[in-house]
């Protein structure tokens, strides 16, 4: 990429970025307002659903490929960072999540594809009234699990990470030093790692509670305190109710 | 370079309407409805709505990039990244472009019917949407057509879409509404049957149609 | 130079087509030792095949995918249970290999093929992709993966590598020499193989379209057509055509695929099958009805003709496809013949099934007459 190309990038995400980057500053979280009146209560019992979470090698080309073993690595990670988290808050319990017939399982599966369509869009809407009065949700599709695990909500969580090889590393030294990048390019970015994590309460499909967090460079999901940290982080801001009503409703 | 300069320009424009409503307008009972220059609506109160209509686009026909005129304005509650419904004119010499398909007066529904499908297709690459159901309709008095679709995106997510649509002399007109098949669809079909019978077809309509805005084709 | 031949040789003797340090499969067994970035690409490739089957890409029909099947592990029995044969819903010409043994064929191409030897052909070559680890290969050595950008396939840059032409020219043509090699000892006539490559070149022709260029680097159609002509030409002759097998199974696929092709407005696809009568002889004849909507939709000075013709050789060879009715009732309705009109859509709603989607129009316009 030539430098006024990634000059003209750079200015473009800074300007498309900057309505939400108001919004970041303030608190990363976000709180149904069936919450915050109080026509609904924070979960006691909640079931954590199938993590998703995939893990990139970025090449120095740019070439990006899924690797399998590091994925499952980072969801293991992830998921009892999550447990450990969940149990030590108070008033939360985790239920274990079930066996789950193959109908089950699929509806799981479209409701999760359903969560990401909305969470994606809930997540950078920058509506005034929809921040105000946050009303997303999912449905009341996943009734049957509630009645199959007594949990009142499950907890949704997707992430990606993106590790670059060596190459890629060395591009990014040498790509900062002048005339030596004449040679090499510009600089690539290098890996980042982000995790989304949202409460759902189970019989109504309301989107109570989310959050997420990205962090660049030398994280790495792979490593349980790094994701550990990164779930810390997340459920630092839980459920944050009063918070939310302080900076946005009153 | 001065392409890159209006685009981040737009940009601009954009983002303060994404962080204010300049873009979008707020329903409420003081202003229920939509108008455009070819046809008005009534919102559902809580809605948001485009605030002018879009009057162009830019599409991909045989891989070159034409901009075509079109009156556009689009709805929704929850964002459209989720839902939304749009409600489109389309000029008769451009109402199928990227199969190059005019419309005619005289086309019935069915045939109207028939071609929007197949531009959905090619346009989108949606070679596996599906019709579920393609019925006789009546729009705003007009003889129209009521197709229901759908397709599954890549992570399964069924996605439905009903299109009332009606031709006449003035060119092609859309009513379309696309929600997940979960949840979403029905818990806004009501609010969108009542869009659809509160759409006026305006007197603007018969007003010969606009050029394209010199500062667009500067994107040609 | 003298050392070149020696090691060539030394190479083939051992017995293995390696490539690149890369060992070919030489059974089902092999696919347990994967290196790491091998199982990477598989894993990868088991995602794909995940977002096809679950956003609805597959075209569903059991007894044609069992076919399909039964071919495959004629072809490379030595692998049955590891390459797996599924008909992707596209109706252009095409077909991809991805590095776990998923072989998917599309609707198009099962359509235009006419027998059971010319899909032996495509399902050989296609099966060295995966033998011969070619999705590896050419993924470790390709920097732009984005340039195969095509239609007709799901785009990514994994299935793009992997279409039936998408991969550089060597490794096509070890492809081509492969599945020839088994399409003669699994017993087919080999003469049959050529046409596949006939069947694309015509479709480009049609289309009116440059060769794809993902044609660009690659052997050109007309090369490969010659190549394999030459090769079937060194064959003694005779072998299994499969003809009567494969038409009795992929005749209402035909059908389909017409439909298909005209609901996205690929009419030209359908005057280039119905109206060659070498190709129109495998369809059924009331494709003549999506060759009227095909003339229909060309709108070209005198299509409207043709498509009438087209429709009246339906009515006649095809006596109960209801869909054929309608249009006849709704051109003798535009024209203001009412008595026909009203013919046609009543032997349209006498035949139509009580779901039939156009029933509503149908019993719209007779209310109107």
């Amino acid at each position: 990429m030539s430098i006024r190309k990634s000059a003209f990038s750079a200015a473009l995400i800074l300007v498309l970025s900057l309505p939400f980057a108001v919004r970041a500053a303030d608190t990363p979280h976000w709180v149904h307002y069936k919450l915050l009146n109080k026509s609904s209560t924070t979960p006691k019992k909640v079931v954590i659903l199938p993590v998703s979470v995939d893990v990139f090698e970025v090449t120095a080309g740019d070439v990006k490929e899924k690797v399998p073993e590091w994925s499952a690595e980072a969801g293991n990670n992830i998921i009892r960072s999550l447990s450990a988290t969940i149990n030590k808050e108070a008033g939360l319990k985790e239920v274990k999540m079930p066996r789950l017939s193959k109908n089950e399982a699929a509806s799981v599966d479209e409701h999760m594809a359903l969560y990401k369509l909305v969470v994606n869009t809930a997540s950078t809407i920058g509506w005034d009234h929809k921040i105000r009065r946050f009303d997303y949700g999912i449905g009341p599709g996943l009734k049957s699990l509630q009645r199959k695990t007594g949990a009142d909500a499950a907890v949704m969580v997707y992430g990606q990470d993106y590790a670059s090889t060596a190459g890629r590393k060395t591009k990014a030294v040498l790509g900062r030093i002048p005339i030596v990048n004449i040679f090499t390019g510009a600089p690539p970015t290098l890996g980042h790692s982000f995790v989304h994590i949202g409460v759902v309460d189970l019989k109504t499909g309301d989107l109570l509670w989310m959050n997420s967090e990205y962090r660049d460079g030398a994280s790495n999901l792979r490593d349980y305190g790094d994701a550990n940290d990164i779930i810390s982080e997340i459920f630092d801001w839980y459920p944050g109710i009063e918070e939310y009503r302080k900076v946005y409703v009153d | 370079m001065m392409k890159k300069i209006l685009t981040l320009i737009g940009s601009v424009l954009l983002s303060s309407g994404c962080a204010q409503t300049a873009y979008w307008t707020m329903t409420d009972d003081m202003n229920p409805v939509a108008k455009s220059t070819s046809f008005e609506m009534t919102i559902p109160e809580g809605w948001v709505r485009t605030t002018q209509p879009e009057t162009w686009e830019r599409i991909d026909i045989d891989g070159e990039l034409q901009t075509v005129l079109l009156e556009s304005m689009a709805v929704t509650y929850d964002g459209l990244g989720i839902h939304g419904i749009s409600v489109t004119r389309r000029y008769s010499d451009t109402a199928f472009p990227t199969i190059k398909k005019k419309s005619t007066a005289n086309m019935l529904p069915l045939e109207a019917a028939d071609l929007y499908v197949a531009e959905l297709r090619k346009r989108s690459g949606l070679e596996r949407l599906k019709v579920l159901s393609n019925k006789p309709a009546k729009v705003g008095g007009k003889q129209a057509f009521e197709l229901v679709m759908q397709y599954k995106n890549d992570d399964g997510l069924r996605i439905k879409i009903m299109t009332y649509g009606f031709v006449d002399k003035t060119g092609f007109y859309t009513i379309s509404y696309r929600a997940p098949y979960l949840y979403y669809y029905d818990r806004d079909y009501a609010k969108f049957k009542k869009l659809v019978s509160s759409f006026r077809q305006l007197k603007g309509a018969f007003d010969p149609p606009p050029k394209i805005p010199a500062w667009a084709k500067l994107f040609t | 130079m003298r050392y070149i031949l020696p090691v060539i040789l030394l190479l083939t003797l051992a017995g293995c087509a390696t490539t690149g340090g890369v060992t070919a499969l030489t059974s089902a067994k092999d696919t347990e030792n994967l290196q790491d970035k091998e199982r990477r690409l598989w894993h990868e490739a088991g995602g794909f095949d995940d977002t096809i089957e679950r956003s609805g890409q597959l075209y569903e029909n059991r007894s044609a995918t069992a076919y399909l099947q039964s071919v495959m592990d004629r072809l490379y029995p030595e692998f049955k249970g590891k390459i797996r044969i599924q008909i992707y819903d596209s109706t252009q010409l095409n077909a991809f290999a991805l590095p776990n043994g998923s072989i998917y064929i599309n609707l198009g191409m099962l359509a235009r093929i006419e027998n059971e030897a010319q899909l032996a052909a495509v399902l050989g070559h296609e099966a060295v992709h995966f033998v011969n680890k070619h999705s590896f290969l050419q993924r470790v050595s390709t920097k732009n993966m984005a340039a195969f950008a095509v239609s007709g396939i799901p785009f990514s840059s994994l299935a793009a590598a992997s279409s039936i032409s998408g991969y550089s020219r060597d490794l096509e043509r070890e492809a081509d020499a492969g599945g020839y090699a088994r399409l003669v000892k699994s017993g087919y006539d080999p003469r049959e193989a050529h046409k596949v490559f006939q069947h694309l070149a015509d479709e480009v022709k049609a289309l009116d379209i440059e060769e794809p260029y993902f044609f660009s680097s690659h052997p050109q159609l007309n090369d490969r057509i010659n190549e394999f002509k030459s090769m079937s030409a060194r064959h003694s002759g005779g072998g299994r055509v499969g003809s009567k097998s494969y038409n009795s199974i992929m005749s209402p696929l035909r059908l389909d695929a017409l439909r298909k092709d005209i609901g996205q407005d690929r009419y030209r696809s359908v005057i280039l099958v119905m109206e060659d009568g070498s190709k129109r002889a495998y369809y059924p004849a009331a494709g003549y009805y999506y060759l009227g909507e095909a003339y229909s939709r060309r709108d070209e000075k005198g299509d409207d003709k043709k498509a009438l013709d087209a429709y009246r050789k339906a009515e006649k060879l095809a006596p109960k496809f209801s869909p054929t009715y309608m249009r006849l009732g709704m051109y003798y309705m535009k024209i203001g013949n009412k008595g026909k009109a009203r013919h046609y859509f009543n032997r349209y709603l006498s035949l139509a099934s009580k779901d039939a989607n156009d029933r509503g129009y149908v019993q719209q316009y007779l209310k109107s007459l």
